[in-house]
């Protein structure tokens, strides 16, 4: 049997590319070995798999929190702002790129140019307006938070893809005598399965990961699982910081996320990748 | 059937009259008298990660004894001011909470933040010297209360010590005799390891014992004009530092702009490769997680000319109750406050958070290191540098130094540096 | 001819069309212009002030913060490290990315555990990839005391090679690139991936027959026809260099000295720790200005590019 030189050539890229891999997983294949450490292994054998599993950083970790509550409240939260970010921007995105009327451009200009806008500064602004509602450690206050925040994105996105989408359809729509509503959620709305997908994906990642909100706007109990991770930092970076811990929360900080990752990779990078970008 | 019920209903009311009785008795049952201010809840932000349970307990003692419930909040380092400020910002500051005296308060009671602790009983009972730390600067009134002495100094390896025969130094002269001494010795590796900051602080420790016991006024000689950064003491206090010190190979000036540095050179410390290291009170918790050779240590003060020199004590860290409570509120606040300035109380947060107290008749468990440093206090000793931030920021950074290669180089890279560190001070006078 | 009246119900009003495209509008726009607009004019109200961050009570001081900021001699290193940032950081993941997405784009059985390796570290917020990577860039110390790259340089025998990534000016703002690129390769390769997969295949068919190698079907092909993805990817990346704060400010504080201070350092710096927020929105404003313009004149200059082809 003959082996073609281009299976040979297939097969040898693919080889290279196993280096590659390493150097990627690397780091987080260290986070985790580390965890399991005591700290003066930590330091002085950073590289070489835990000598036996030193369970107690996670034990500690786990006690000084309340882990399952924080990481309901994370779930929750999240999931609240991705869904509602994406029906109200869908929403407002799909009339935006139909609709020719001379205003539609202004007002996707008012929005989009948040993207570029840095929100350290913002910060206290906004919780002190959130503050303001009435909406002060509540959920809804950092579902709407994020969603405010998003906007500029998820906007540009749905923007980007109504605008391109197929007229035909909305015209059969039309002559069957469907009310933009009908139109909208029967018909558009799930052809935007791809960009909905994007923009979940870009989006949750700093959703999830937020560290400065959360501890302004939320009281202990209702507060996400990131800025535990401070906790465990000395009096300065430098000066008593307990590493083994920080990795061991780090690493419960995100291994939901890297579950769900795993669980939904096949749709995700499909769905990203069915629709296309167009921007 | 409704005899039944009846008794049902019977038991019920009995038994939530018998369980609120209980309620009651339990909450109550502390015996002692009860405050005034009983019933109120108020709210303590700190932000010691070691002394959380001791302040619950604290706390829970506290309510036992009076009736005040205090809710005790955990706020991390290196979010705490920027969470105060929020919590300023939306009208929800707790009533009690840490501070570190030091540049960062001012702008609290310039604001209004601070309550004015000026008139509380526990004054008196608190060592003179932290106190004056912690009085504003202008006006002499006080906003917050010290609740530690922190300290800081060069720590040494008696086993090194011990096999060489040296002891603590008595001046600079010996103490430099001492590093050559240990440099000779083929286990260890430099004499001096670098910790965390090891510049600035060096710097700062031998500002203490050589330019401040010249000229105590070194600060507002700068601010008036009379003198400049780059005098020469604070020159000589350089020069010493980076130039002669790192030519004669006492300290591997590469491990001074790392990582963690601290706990890294405490792995160096510990295992004898280096004899001498800076540390401070807060140091010491994690040089035992990392002690794995049973090495023991003391301390002393960085040497100045013709003495042993100056210990730096600090008023470390402060409580400062709220300006904005009011009522029964404040009341309850002040009445904690009190509370914690007790002898007793204080003494287990120092404990737990490794440092001397300030508090006359606290009693923390003898440490030999602890000990070994206040032999030391005769000397006239002072807190934490007080200049202004940007010239603290920029305090150790004088690296063009180390890239110069000539004598003549370095010296003249060290001047630059000098002038800008002038300059980095005037500018701040300016606004 | 019949004509039927119809009567004007509350349903056939919501479903006129001017009613309803305001319907699907105004939840968006309410919530943006509550929690993201007004506290922009707030910011921008606060640049003309010298609030501190703490008091209650602010002072007009016109254009002073904005003067203040200008004259400062710090701005005259931030300003180059900002732009030297963000120029390595877009410039090396335009074209990293570009080549890691073709790989991924290969039909082999490395490709699903390819996909997982790059995109895995999307997932690691900046404050993690700050510490993780500070510790693996530490210096030597001694020989059983050194950071993680250093020992494995140590380990194939290039410890010549080791030295303070961190420490050193030459190296610093390369390093923190690189730790930048690792995070961030993954969603702008997936940007370009999903346009990518988007290309017909008749295209490439067509060009094999024609006789043109791998390379040159790339250049041609692939490559011009990314223009979308390329535009959002510049776009994310200039924005995101000028917002980058978290992983910077814990790799380096700054750098040695201030080789690596890029702008938000700054500002932050300046404003939270020095009690000068009324500033720190001021620099803000003019760094959103800046970028806003830089987003403007990118878009104009791939505009063209993606028409023409």
């Amino acid at each position: 049997m003959k082996v073609s030189v281009k299976k040979i050539k297939k097969f040898l890229v693919s080889a290279c590319m196993v280096p590659v891999m390493a150097i990627m997983v690397f780091p987080l294949y260290l986070l985790v070995i580390n965890s399991f450490k005591t700290l003066r292994e930590f330091f002085t054998n950073p590289l070489a798999f835990p000598k036996s599993f030193y369970l107690e950083n996670f034990k500690y970790v786990l006690e000084k929190q309340n882990y399952f509550k924080l990481l309901g409240n994370n779930a929750i939260i999240l999931i609240g702002s991705m869904v509602l970010l994406v029906v109200v921007a869908a929403m407002a995105g799909f009339v935006l790129g139909r609709s020719r009327a001379k205003i539609m451009k202004l007002l996707y200009s008012y929005v989009v140019l948040g993207i570029t806008l840095p929100t350290y500064i913002m910060l206290i602004p906004q919780v002190k307006l959130i503050v303001g509602l009435g909406l002060k450690n509540t959920y809804i206050g950092m579902i709407l938070y994020y969603v405010a925040s998003g906007m500029p994105m998820a906007i540009f996105l749905f923007n980007g893809f109504f605008s391109s989408a197929p007229r035909d359809l909305e015209e059969a729509a039309k002559l069957d005598g469907c009310s933009l509503y009908r139109t909208f959620f029967q018909i558009f709305f799930p052809l935007s399965i791809a960009t909905i997908a994007t923009l979940v994906l870009i989006q949750s990642i700093g959703v999830w990961n937020d560290t400065t909100m959360p501890v302004l706007l939320l009281r202990a109990e209702k507060r996400t699982l990131m800025p535990t991770l401070q906790a465990f930092y000395g009096r300065m970076m430098g000066q008593g910081t307990r590493w083994e811990r920080i990795y061991a929360d780090a690493v419960l900080c995100m291994l939901p996320m890297i579950v769900l990752f795993f669980a939904s990779n096949k749709y995700l990078i499909q769905g990203v990748s069915e629709g296309a970008l167009k921007g | 059937m409704k005899k039944m019920l009846q008794k049902l209903l019977v038991a019920m009311m009995c038994l939530i009259i018998v369980g609120s009785l209980v309620a009651c008795n339990g909450g109550g049952g502390g015996g002692g008298g009860k405050s005034e201010y009983a019933g109120t809840t108020i709210e303590l932000l700190h932000f010691w990660v070691d002394a959380d349970d001791v302040l619950q307990d604290i706390a829970e003692e506290f309510y036992d004894e009076t009736g005040i419930e205090v809710d005790v909040v955990f706020s991390p380092v290196a979010s705490h001011l920027t969470d105060l400020n929020n919590r300023i910002q939306t009208d929800d500051v707790p009533e009690i909470f840490t501070m570190w005296p030091g540049p960062t308060v001012p702008p609290y009671i310039e604001s209004g933040a601070l309550a004015n602790l000026s008139d509380c009983k526990w004054i008196e009972n608190v060592d003179a010297a932290t106190l004056s730390q912690c009085v504003y600067s202008q006006g002499g009134e006080l906003y917050i209360a010290p609740v530690n002495t922190a300290f800081m100094g060069l720590a040494y390896n008696e086993q090194i010590f011990a096999r060489n025969n040296l002891t603590a130094p008595k001046n600079m002269a010996d103490f430099e005799r001492i590093l050559d001494v240990l440099k000779a010795d083929p286990e260890v590796d430099y004499p001096i390891i670098m910790g965390s900051d090891c510049l600035a602080n060096y710097v700062y420790l031998s500002c203490l014992s050589n330019l401040y016991q010249d000229m105590p006024d070194f600060d507002e000689q700068v601010n008036a004009g009379t003198t400049t950064f780059g005098n020469e003491a604070m020159t000589a206090v350089y020069e010493k530092l980076y130039i002669d010190w790192a030519e004669k190979g006492y300290y591997n000036w590469e491990t001074c702009v790392s990582t963690d540095r601290m706990s890294k050179a405490a792995i160096e410390f510990l295992d004898g490769n280096a004899a001498i290291m800076r540390i401070g009170g807060w140091d010491m918790s994690i040089l035992n997680e990392l002690n794995e050779t049973g090495t023991t240590y003391k301390m002393f003060p960085f040497p100045a000319e013709d003495n042993a020199g100056s210990v730096l004590a600090a008023a470390g860290e402060a409580f400062a109750v709220s300006a904005y409570a009011t009522g029964a509120k404040k009341g309850a606040a002040m009445e904690f406050l009190d509370y914690l300035m007790k002898a007793e109380n204080n003494a287990k947060i120092c404990a737990a958070i490794g440092s001397l107290s300030p508090i006359k008749g606290a009693e923390i468990k003898s440490n030999p290191v602890l000990e070994s440093l206040s032999a030391y206090l005769d000397q006239p000793t002072r807190g934490w540098t007080v200049w202004p931030v940007p010239v603290q920021n920029i305090l150790g950074e004088a690296y063009d130094i180390y890239d110069a290669k000539t004598i003549e180089a370095k010296k003249s890279a060290l001047k630059t540096f000098l002038d800008n560190m002038q300059n980095a001070w005037m500018a701040t006078l300016e606004e | 001819m019949n004509s039927v009246k119809k009567r004007k119900s509350f349903k056939d009003f919501l479903t006129s069309d001017g009613v309803a495209q305001a319907v699907f509008l105004i939840p968006a726009y309410t919530i943006f212009t509550l929690l993201f607009f007004i506290p922009v004019l707030t910011s921008v109200y606060y640049s003309f002030t010298d609030w501190n961050g703490i008091s209650k009570e602010t002072n007009w001081v016109w254009f002073k913060n904005y003067a203040a900021m200008f004259t400062n001699p710090d701005i005259f290193n931030t300003i180059p490290v900002t732009i030297y940032y963000a120029v390595l950081n877009s410039v090396c993941l335009i074209f990293i990315a570009f080549f890691v997405a073709l790989m991924l784009n290969r039909k082999s059985r490395i490709t699903t555990p390819l996909r997982i390796c790059f995109f895995l570290p999307m997932l690691v917020s900046g404050i993690i990839v700050g510490f993780l990577f500070k510790e693996i860039y530490s210096p030597v110390i001694s020989d059983e005391n050194m950071g993680t790259l250093n020992r494995l340089l140590t380990l194939v025998g290039l410890k010549g090679l080791t030295q303070n990534w961190l420490g050193n000016k030459y190296t610093v703002m390369i390093v923190v690139v690189l730790t930048g690129v690792w995070n961030q390769v993954g969603q702008t390769a997936l940007i370009y991936l999903a346009n990518m997969q988007s290309i017909p295949k008749e295209l490439y068919e067509a060009a094999t027959i024609d006789g043109a190698g791998y390379w040159k079907q790339t250049y041609h092909i692939t490559w011009k026809l990314i223009s979308p993805s390329l535009r959002i990817n510049l776009i994310l990346l200039i924005i995101n260099s000028l917002k980058a704060y978290d992983m910077i400010s814990l790799l380096t504080g700054g750098g040695p000295g201030t080789a690596t201070k890029v702008i938000n350092l700054w500002i932050v710096e300046r404003s939270i720790g020095g009690y000068e927020v009324g500033l720190g929105c001021a620099m803000s404003m003019v760094v959103t200005i800046f970028a806003f313009v830089l987003v403007t004149v990118t878009q104009k200059l791939l505009a063209n590019r993606g028409a023409t082809e």
